[in-house]
């Protein structure tokens, strides 16, 4: 996988690592931030220029694709380069969360 | 009967919120505004009901139409927009919402700013440079008009408070890096 990606993106912020998780289906700008609010259960608010921006950089870097259908409002869906990215992400922080439980099984 | 009152309130770049604050506690007193002029510097208010709104001054290269879909559907209305800065307004309640949320696309916005600032003030060097030999030699060969002496003031301190503007926009993206 690209290198130079891996490097931009991971560790990832909360804000990307949610986006880019909500997603795995297509939704449009203001659905992301629905979807994220909802996910966390109202405690991640993305600002709307938030949302604009990190789309931009990701469609810029290919992790995401945009589709425009006539006068409907822009959606996005992942792409396999996204996809990636985002198990990468996934198995830094599963490792993470073994770490910090112990591995041993000595702590609690 | 309209009840109006003229204010002219300049603002830079590196800190928007001087603006963004003082429209907010113009709301909260019941003044609306009516019109906005002068790159966002000069506004016309109306006396109205009070209202709680929180004003934010954004900065796009290009604003196209999907920036602006997103902030509509997020509930911002444009008040203004002048070469590149756009004023939203958005009425709340509860928690006073914003437009950036993270550091990251903070930092990302502000580099924008720096790098039409920088590029604008290196096109400014031919003219300083030529202005400073022309003076020079007028000195030497004992011309000395004073019509331009203002003009020329007024250019220097312009060129002052860019490079000032610049160097405090590095400064609040260092900071903003910092506490990562």
């Amino acid at each position: 996988m690209n290198k130079h990606l891996i490097e931009k993106y991971i560790p990832m912020t909360e804000t990307a690592f949610f986006m880019l998780l909500s997603l795995r289906e297509e939704r449009h700008g203001y659905g992301i931030m629905q979807h994220v609010e909802e996910i966390t259960d109202g405690r991640l608010r993305i600002g709307a220029g938030t949302i604009y921006g990190t789309l931009s950089k990701m469609e810029a870097d290919g992790l995401i694709e945009g589709v425009r259908e006539g006068k409907r409002r822009k959606t996005y869906k992942q792409t396999p380069v996204g996809k990636a990215i985002l198990e990468e992400e996934i198995i830094r922080l599963k490792e993470m969360l073994w770490v910090s439980r112990g591995t041993g099984g000595s702590h609690a | 009967m309209h009840n109006f009152k003229h204010v002219f309130k300049p603002w830079f770049a590196w800190k928007p919120e001087r603006i963004e604050d003082y429209l907010e506690e113009m709301a909260a007193e019941g003044w609306q505004i009516d019109r906005v002029a002068m790159s966002l510097m000069w506004y016309r208010f109306e006396q109205s009901e009070l209202q709680r709104i929180r004003f934010c001054a954004d900065y796009q290269w290009k604003p196209d139409e999907e920036y602006e879909i997103i902030l509509q559907d997020d509930g911002w209305t444009k008040v203004a927009q002048n070469s590149g800065w756009l004023l939203w307004k958005k009425p709340y309640t509860n928690e006073r919402p914003e437009l950036y949320t993270d550091k990251q696309s903070l930092v990302e916005r502000n580099r924008k700013i720096i790098l039409v600032l920088g590029s604008s003030l290196l096109a400014q060097l031919p003219a300083i440079t030529t202005n400073a030999f022309e003076r020079l030699s007028r000195r030497y060969l004992g011309v000395w008009p004073p019509a331009g002496e203002i003009f020329v003031v007024i250019y220097f301190l312009l060129v002052m408070v860019m490079i000032y503007g610049l160097i405090r926009l590095v400064m609040v993206n260092r900071s903003l890096q910092a506490i990562r």
